[in-house]
């Protein structure tokens, strides 16, 4: 049997890109600017790991206008979307798996 | 493969993580919320002018209100700057629920109009109901 880390996806284990793609799985789009701020992060850092995300096919990124002022929106694709599923599925499994494991090293 | 308890320490933070994040997707996506209770208060505040002025002042009222209402939800929708998951489905099935409701309503009080008293107020608070239950369901999904 293996172990549920081998699900995890590689890409997702770096916390900044953990939160952007967390927050933008509740999401349908969400705006740069937003997504800066509720990660508190700079802009830079954050175009830097959106780049990646888009690189891998996980985050599409798509700019627009609001009246004159340019806005950049990022939402997942469906690939994103599944490989963040599998992944929050495999952590769900470490976390049921070292349950008993757990309780058993400490009643040992 | 003995699980490693760091391992379930770390798993344990990032689906806090992920729950925190859903919060606050909850909390700044209000935006749809609100502009379906808008649309709940349009029907309530205009449909009752039919019971009080002529049908045609009434008329011209609520074609300028709907109007003027539909370009002040468009420039606010636009200014929107998060989307939660399912906000888009949901705002199109209750503006097809309402939509439905307001021509079957609007139809139904134009019939019963000599025949029940306020029929138009009536009718307003019906129209709005559509609405704030589409404004209630996306609350109880926050």
């Amino acid at each position: 049997v293996s172990h549920p880390r081998h699900g995890l996806d590689e890409l997702l284990q770096h916390p900044v890109r953990f939160s952007i793609v967390a927050l933008l799985a509740a999401s349908e789009q969400a705006e740069f600017g937003l997504v800066r701020d509720l990660v508190e992060v700079s802009d830079s850092v954050l175009s830097r790991q959106v780049a990646t995300l888009e690189q891998a096919g996980h985050v599409r990124v798509h700019k627009g206008y609001v009246g004159r002022r340019p806005r950049t929106w990022l939402s997942l694709t469906p690939l994103g979307r599944s490989r963040f599923a599998a992944h929050v599925a495999s952590l769900e499994a470490i976390v049921r798996a070292a349950g008993p494991a757990a309780e058993r090293a400490r009643t040992r | 493969v003995e699980p490693d308890p760091t391992n379930r320490e770390a798993a344990a933070a990032a689906l806090a993580e992920v729950r925190r994040r859903r919060r606050q997707v909850a909390t700044a996506g209000h935006h749809g919320r609100r502009i379906l209770l808008a649309w709940a208060a349009l029907p309530l505040l205009t449909l009752p002018w039919f019971d009080y002025v002529p049908v045609s002042v009434a008329g011209t009222m609520v074609a300028v209100a709907a109007v003027l209402f539909a370009t002040a939800v468009a420039v606010y929708a636009a200014g929107r700057r998060l989307v939660p998951r399912g906000g888009t489905r949901r705002y199109v099935l209750t503006a097809a629920a309402g939509s439905a409701a307001y021509v079957a309503l609007v139809l139904l009080a134009a019939t019963a109009a000599r025949q029940v008293p306020h029929v138009w107020t009536l009718a307003g608070v019906l129209e709005s109901l559509p609405w704030a239950a589409g404004a209630l369901v996306d609350r109880l999904l926050e």
